[in-house]
């Protein structure tokens, strides 16, 4: 069957959904466990060869599903998708019918194997909160380069060339290319060099726990870029709009923003504000960079320094690797000023604890002893690596220092606490992106509107955000920290130069002839 | 006339779109991430012509490079939105530019009314590629190669139609027509029928459509 | 950070650490505070703390506004006097305009 003329599917779910709310839930849950536990062996249902933890996870399973999880029992919680069955083939088939399970639950079973249904549904429910993380990565880093194009077409300091950065001496002021990419290339070494010397610099400091240190540089740079870098921005803002202000004014101002930025960065405020200073900072840093590297430097220092992010996290030795897998063993958030999440580490220990009470709490209630243990090591497990998790795989954890990795957490099935709890328990986390990436991922789309062709710069903002896609799709599959720069970066810059080189020419033809293809 | 020009010519071409986006696509992750990959694959393809077109000196490569997607017709919407939306940002968003710019047009016998003519355009053109998705996912899908050839020759003939451009008396009703017909055609297709039109209008927003393969049986629903 | 699932008692100390940091100067914090905890002082279901939190709320709500009033005003009198008061005014100036007397 393809059941293909299905209009509003959405909305259908929505009705059905609404009308009978969660009791259809419940209902289907529990109809689902009766297909499992009827059609197929519960042995079956557990995947043998879930990737590691397997054997913790499934003592804990069993610790769970005898206690807390009447409603569901112990098939609903520990079922697992299988993959490679016959079913997921079916997809296009299956996955439109749900919209009429409220109504045609009977047919339904009639027509496919039992079991299958929960499989595609899930499957489903998985893409769309994968989907969901991308979003929510969208959204940051298009308003992170929002806020650097906006500036970049309409404040000219910062494209106007002349001053330098201390570490690119060589100023491509020759007239021939070659000596220019020369130039180019020399003063991305040195910038390299910089870069790489800093991050061992941190790795040293972070291996010998010299905390103090590298939360004074963290808390001097961002008091650098909230403060000094803020005066220079709102002076050029001021100064392209030309408008007057005065010293009470802008000083009022300026210690408002600043020590409002260094609060909620570094210590508690609220998560949008967070969110919103470390977007600016990150586009602050990039139009930085845009202003005072010089041209080609700057696209040198992209391809050089995405290499280099690939070499950081991939390669066994490399510092960004030493620097998580060493996070991970001191069961110690990575510092929160260097990462974009859209909810806090700092805070996880803090719910880890009423996590913990609460689960202890409910132990109580339950006679028979043995799960405690289990629980304890489930919660040792989980306290260790102080991860968020969520459903049954999609643990993801981006962490970062300069660049960008990300780093997927997964321990298995044990988190298959029931969703309701889940919800109130445990804040929605994710995948999460360093600033590192904003800031050059803004510094491309930046530099690229920098020329005034809006061609280019919607065909780069487009580029990165498949690259995005696209790596956090190889997160999905390989489950390991990956550098987020290099496929977006790849990308930008092909598509930044066949644009303007090839593509430019061709649409401004087709623009003033009024041709539409 | 600039700053206003610029604002009134954007939300022509980009308005339906805009709130085409917002009403059915944004809410859902998985559609908006199917609009930038579909917009990314126009990328690809205008790439490609465009490497046709420095390789050519005649620079005349109309391109009909469709990308078919999933079965579902809201998701044949989103991709031919991107298309649309993509295809329209590229043709005008520097024209755009130029509008709040220093200067004006209609100075050496150009047609004055360049701007809101390529925003009209523009508009047309969202909307065909949003159409033509439907109708070519459905077309491929059904195996009807009837629409395949419908929505091949319709792609061609409205972009050559403006070919002939500065004449807009010719080119802005044709292309129009030609959005309207691919438009009704879509909705028929997707099956859209008056009992739909009426239901939506009437305040019963979830008609329950469901069609068997065989496209004989249609029960229609009204929860609400 | 999300409030709801902090302990009473740290809502507290949270919100009493805005308000008096306020004081430096900080209008800006009294107006996070304020739209931070507005929730929990209003609408929340009720627990001990929140009288305290409520005062502080409002407390810094106003203070915010205050701020805000008299900063606009004293940038509404600078514009308007800029030119007049001559010399002092430039010393004043973080950007002066150009083309505009």
């Amino acid at each position: 069957m393809d059941g293909h003329v299905n209009i509003d599917r959405d909305d259908k779910v929505v009705a059905v959904e609404d009308s009978v709310n969660k009791g259809v839930k419940k209902k289907r849950r529990s109809q689902n466990q009766e297909d499992a536990s009827g059609g197929q062996p519960p042995t079956q249902s557990i995947q043998p060869g879930a990737q590691n933890d397997g054997g913790v996870a499934l003592d804990t399973n069993a610790a769970f599903s005898n206690d807390h999880v009447q409603e569901n029992g112990p098939q609903g919680v520990v079922r697992r998708h299988q993959r490679g069955g016959g079913g997921a083939e079916q997809e296009p088939a299956g996955s439109a019918p749900p919209a009429r399970r409220g109504t045609t639950q009977e047919t339904r079973q009639s027509r496919h194997p039992p079991g299958e249904w929960e499989e595609v549904e899930e499957e489903e429910e998985e893409l769309k909160y994968g989907a969901q993380h991308v979003i929510k990565l969208f959204i940051p880093v298009s308003l992170c380069m929002l806020v650097v194009v906006a500036t970049v077409s309409s404040v000219t300091f910062y494209t106007e060339k002349g001053t330098y950065l201390l570490y690119t001496p060589f100023h491509e002021e020759s007239q021939s290319i070659g000596d220019k990419v020369y130039d180019a290339l020399r003063n991305a070494l040195i910038l390299l060099g910089v870069v790489v010397a800093l991050t061992i610099v941190l790795i040293i400091l972070y291996k010998k726990r010299c905390y103090k240190i590298i939360h004074g540089w963290l808390l001097m740079s961002s008091l650098l870029l909230l403060f000094i870098f803020t005066i220079i921005y709102m002076m050029e803002l001021l100064r392209g709009y030309n408008l007057g202000m005065d010293w009470i004014t802008v000083s009022i101002c300026v210690w408002n923003f600043g020590v409002m930025g260094m609060v909620s960065i570094h210590w508690h405020g609220p998560l949008r504000l967070q969110q919103a200073y470390l977007i600016f900072i990150a586009s602050l840093m990039s139009l930085m960079f845009i202003k005072y590297l010089p041209e080609y430097t700057l696209w040198m220092v992209l391809a050089v320094i995405s290499i280099w992010d690939l070499v950081a996290v991939l390669s066994p030795k490399g510092p960004l690797r030493i620097l998580v897998e060493t996070a991970q063993e001191r069961n110690e958030p990575i510092f929160p000023a260097l990462i974009y999440s859209y909810t806090r580490m700092t805070q996880m220990l803090l719910e880890m604890e009423q996590w913990r009470a609460k689960l202890v709490h409910r132990e109580k209630e339950i006679p028979q002893g043995g799960g405690m243990q289990k629980m304890d090591m489930w919660l040792e497990m989980e306290m260790l690596r102080l991860i968020p998790f969520h459903k049954n795989n999609a643990r993801i954890c981006l962490v970062n220092y300069y660049q960008l990795n990300i780093q997927p957490l997964k321990l298995d099935e044990i988190t298959k606490i029931d969703a309701m709890e889940k919800d109130k328990i445990l804040p929605e986390r994710g995948v999460k992106l360093g600033l590192g990436d904003f800031i050059f991922y803004s510094v491309l789309v930046g530099k690229a509107s920098s020329y005034g062709d809006w061609n280019t710069t919607i065909a780069c903002f487009i580029a990165i955000l498949i690259g995005l896609c696209l790596t956090l799709i190889m997160l999905a599959i390989f489950k390991k920290a990956l550098p987020a720069l290099p496929i977006s970066i790849t990308f930008g810059l092909i598509f930044y130069f066949s644009t303007s080189l090839l593509v430019v020419p061709f649409t401004e033809q087709l623009a003033s002839e009024q041709v539409y293809i | 006339m600039t700053v206003a020009q610029f604002f009134g010519c954007a939300l022509i071409a980009f308005g339906p779109p805009i709130s085409m986006f917002a009403l059915t696509i944004a809410k859902d992750p998985i559609r908006t991430i199917m609009l930038v990959a579909s917009s990314f694959f126009w990328l690809l393809a205008l790439l490609f012509s465009s490497i046709l077109y420095t390789l050519s000196p005649s620079y005349r490569t109309p391109s009909s490079l469709e990308l078919s997607s999933l079965s579902y017709f809201r998701n044949c919407l989103v991709s031919g939105l991107g298309f649309g939306m993509i295809s329209g940002a590229f043709s005008l968003v520097n024209v755009l530019a130029d509008m709040t710019g220093p200067g004006t047009i209609g100075m050496k016998g150009d047609p004055y009314n360049f701007f809101i003519a390529s925003a009209v355009t523009s508009l047309a053109f969202i909307m065909l590629h949003v159409f033509w998705g439907i109708l070519f996912v459905n077309a491929i899908h059904r195996r009807a190669y009837l629409q395949l050839a419908y929505v091949i020759l319709c792609h061609m003939l409205a972009s050559c139609i403006t070919l002939i451009n500065p004449l807009y008396s010719v080119t802005i009703p044709t292309v129009w027509i030609l959005t309207i017909l691919s438009g009704v055609l879509a909705f028929i297709v997707a099956g859209g029928s008056h009992r739909t039109i009426k239901a939506a209008i009437g305040g019963h927003p979830r008609v329950l459509q469901v069609t068997t393969s065989d496209g004989n049986t249609t029960a229609t629903v009204n929860e609400g | 950070m999300c409030l709801a699932k902090l302990p009473n008692e740290r809502k507290l100390t949270l919100c009493r650490k805005y308000y008096m940091a306020g004081f430096a100067f900080l209008p800006f914090m009294w107006a996070i505070n304020a739209i931070w905890f507005l929730n929990e002082a209003f609408w929340a279901p009720p627990y001990p703390e929140q009288k305290q939190i409520r005062r502080y709320v409002i407390v810094s709500g106003v203070g915010a506004l205050l701020w805000l009033v008299g900063l606009i005003s004293w940038v509404v009198v600078f514009q308007q006097n800029r030119s007049v008061w001559g010399a002092t005014a430039d010393y004043m100036s973080f950007i002066i305009p150009k083309g505009v007397p």
